[in-house]
């Protein structure tokens, strides 16, 4: 097994971390209002009033950045064949082999998490929590926080380019690439969930 | 409920700055793609009014709102006296009557000036007739004179314009486009345009039917000390502007609501301060946040009738507020701890808090209601037992940031105590001090109040800054104001009538603990420097002497006609 793919549970933890913390801030919040209120509180008006307006500028750049977070995640892992059961390169060669075929794996990544963002954003009021699009919403965010965020776009986008330089290489191997896409995945990773860690309860 | 910020003058656009930032990224390329609205914290809207254009150059957030795009245009600044064309009828016609300049910037800012200005409006019928020939219909900053406006009452073009220049954030939008429900003032209290205008916008505001709209006003009070402390005003002046500011406000039954003191004496203090004041002003925004910023907890967010009621329930006069604040980290069962910090190291007025009648507490963070009201009752009241149902703490929580806040607002701290104005830290003192200034600085730089003393000169570098050459009715009107009718006797200062004796009459009240927030306020009588009955007394010296008879005279010439008729009777028999 190759030191990427074991390190791949980096990215996940994180993912699946802060996807936890932040489902779990919301609701002890709203357990704690509860106590304090001494009754009941409907989510819809829980989360009506927990709601920060962050502006369309960075809202519409967080929201590309999570997109090119899954563009960089799926060209560092699922572009070159590796220890993983799928690689766009292997699986799909005729695509990976066009002269655009790094681009089409990207906007085929970028176009799935879109489907799933747009599709979780339908999802009831009573549950904004599982909407990657209210992501920020529930938290107070500096201004320096949100360039930072918004700098993670072109982080991924070097990340992304360093992926495409292993899988134009291949079957050559720049550990030194792959190290630095990775490195700039998980810097980005660690900016983009940072508001939810330091907004724990 | 959401609060416009309306800054005025200097101060009040550099703290307003504060509330009216963007919280998105600034982008003019992202936002003409995203369509992005400037979003400022709580969503809160506002304006910054200002009469010198100078000061506009330094505009922070503020933007001229006569740029192309209407939102690139906001936050706007707003310059009212610009309602007046240069060199029109009007100006001129007040110019000559009175001897105001209705453009004037630079230094004399003065409450009285602008009191004045407004009051000419008010009081001068032939002036009336002068702005339906120069401003007429196409007044105000987008060119719109409201309907309110083209009814029938006295029009004043200057404030006309800055209330037309907020009305569009207020739910009395006539595009029901605002979504404001009540107005926070931001002014300096001893500045210039600041301290000069919110007396008369807050009257104009209310004169224009708008009496049930939550008006409040934070002020922020000039720190004393002259030239060698950087000020580029005398001491008394400076006290003279805000006390008159503040003898304005407390006078007007359906004035503002609540009237937050806060004092750049204190605010100096704190660690962090510097000369700027930009450290103060990010301050006074912080403890002012748990108020102003949204995320209430559900089923606590009063609209504006709520807190206004909150605030002035039960009192014939505009209450003194005076806040303490504290921020602390999260922490279990952070109540206790909170209110007693803000008590005790909080306080940025002076101000004796068991003196208070009732407290309006925001909080946020993670708060337990009842908690809270006990530990305020506990240091507060201790001497009465505490009531859950007593309507004396009203708090509101909303959900905060990484802190535990506390905003406590201490309503009337002063009062019934003969000794307060002998302690230092009451609100007795502190007002005692004021009046003290500004006494001695009426009395010994008279000609300045007419704008003819040596300070009234002292800064004249451009037009703009030449000095004031009142006529004779204005130096009347005002000297009446300042001593009364006979005008100022050394022997007699502040003895007879007038500003300089009410504040001597106000200062003997605050000595004796005769001053009740219930009943005796602080300042007994409004003032006006050109009253209504003015014009009653110009039209009467138009019609032909009649004569006045009061009971007395009556009597003497029915007795006499009486007497006449029964001697003609007598030497007809």
């Amino acid at each position: 097994m190759t030191i990427l793919t074991i390190i791949l549970i980096v990215p996940v933890l994180l993912l699946f971390g802060a996807g936890y913390m932040h489902i779990n801030n919301l609701k002890r919040v709203h357990k704690r209002i509860e106590e304090l209120k001494g009754g009941k509180v409907p989510k819809e008006d829980f989360y009506r009033e927990m709601t920060v307006a962050q502006g369309s500028n960075f809202s519409a750049l967080a929201m590309t950045a999570w997109i090119m977070l899954f563009v960089a995640i799926a060209y560092l892992y699922l572009l070159i064949p590796s220890d993983l059961p799928f690689s766009y390169m292997m699986q799909i060669p005729e695509w990976a082999s066009h002269p655009l075929g790094f681009f089409i794996f990207g906007f085929i990544v970028a176009g799935v998490a879109i489907v799933v963002i747009l599709i979780s954003d339908n999802l009831p009021e009573n549950h904004r929590d599982l909407k990657l699009t209210e992501l920020y919403s529930f938290y107070s965010i500096s201004k320096s926080m949100k360039r930072n965020i918004c700098l993670t776009v072109l982080l991924l986008g070097i990340s992304v380019v360093f992926s495409a330089y292993a899988g134009t290489i291949y079957p050559e191997h720049n550990s030194i690439s792959e190290a630095l896409s990775f490195i700039l995945l998980i810097f980005s990773m660690g900016i983009l969930v940072f508001p939810i860690w330091e907004g724990r309860i | 409920m959401r609060l416009c910020i309306c800054g005025i003058g200097g101060t009040g656009g550099k703290v307003a700055s504060n509330f009216l930032e963007n919280v998105d990224l600034d982008s003019d390329i992202l936002s003409w793609i995203t369509e992005a609205k400037y979003v400022s914290p709580g969503r809160v809207a506002g304006i910054w009014l200002e009469a010198d254009k100078k000061e506009t150059k330094e505009r922070g957030v503020f933007k001229d709102p006569k740029e192309n795009l209407v939102e690139r245009g906001y936050p706007g600044f707003f310059v009212p006296h610009d309602a007046v064309p240069d060199g029109c009828d009007l100006y001129r016609a007040i110019s000559k009557k009175y001897g105001y300049d209705l453009k004037k910037q630079g230094f004399v800012r003065d409450a009285q000036y602008l009191k004045a200005i407004f009051e000419i409006f008010e009081t001068d019928k032939d002036i009336q007739d002068f702005i339906d020939e120069d401003i007429g219909v196409n007044s105000g900053p987008n060119n719109h004179y409201s309907k309110m406006n083209n009814e029938a009452r006295i029009r004043n073009p200057i404030f006309d314009y800055a209330w037309d220049s907020i009305k569009p954030y207020t739910i009395h939008d006539e595009g029901h486009s605002g979504e404001c429900e009540g107005i926070l003032f931001i002014v300096s209290f001893g500045g210039g345009t600041g301290t000069g205008f919110i007396n008369p916008i807050i009257d104009h505001i209310r004169t224009s039917g708008k009496t049930a709209f939550p008006v409040f006003v934070l002020g922020i009070l000039t720190q004393p000390g002259n030239e060698e402390s950087g000020q580029k005003t005398l001491e008394g002046q400076r006290y003279l502007a805000a006390i008159s500011a503040l003898y304005d406000l407390l006078t007007k039954r359906k004035g503002a609501d609540g009237i937050i003191l806060m004092d750049n004496e204190i605010l100096d203090k704190l660690p962090g301060s510097d000369t700027e004041k930009k450290y103060q002003n990010k301050f006074i925004y912080d403890a002012m946040k748990p108020m102003v910023i949204d995320r209430n907890y559900p089923g606590e967010k009063p609209d504006g009738q709520g807190l206004q009621t909150a605030f002035s329930k039960g009192l014939n006069w505009p209450p003194i507020f005076v806040p303490f604040y504290k921020s602390q980290p999260r922490r279990p069962h952070p109540e206790k701890e909170l209110v007693k910090k803000a008590l005790s190291d909080g306080k940025l007025f002076d101000c004796t808090p068991e003196k208070a009648d009732k407290a309006v507490v925001f909080c946020r963070g993670f708060v337990n209601t009842t908690e809270i009201k006990k530990a305020i009752w506990g240091q507060i009241w201790s001497d009465q037992e505490y009531d859950d149902n007593s309507d004396k703490i009203w708090v509101l929580r909303k959900v905060g940031e990484r802190n535990d806040e506390i905003l406590i607002l201490l309503r009337n701290p002063y009062g019934n105590d003969p000794k307060a104005h002998e302690r230092e830290g009451t609100l007795e003192k502190k007002l005692c001090k004021m009046i003290d200034s500004a006494l001695g600085y009426m009395n010994e730089h008279k000609e300045d109040l007419f704008y003819e003393g040596k300070e009234s000169k002292k800064v004249v570098k451009t037009r703009e800054d030449e000095a004031v050459g009142l006529t004779d009715r204005s130096k009347q009107a005002l000297s009446q104001f300042f001593f009364g009718k006979e005008g100022f006797v050394k022997e007699n200062f502040g003895k007879t009538e007038g500003l300089a004796f009410e504040l001597r009459e106000a200062k003997k009240r605050l000595m004796a603990g005769d001053v009740d927030p219930s009943g005796e306020p602080i300042f007994s009588r409004p003032l006006d420097i050109f009253k209504k009955e003015a014009i009653k007394e110009t039209e009467e010296e138009k019609r032909p002497q009649t004569l006045s008879l009061d009971e007395e005279k009556i009597k003497e010439i029915v007795d006499k006609r009486i007497d006449e008729k029964l001697a003609a009777l007598k030497s007809a028999k």
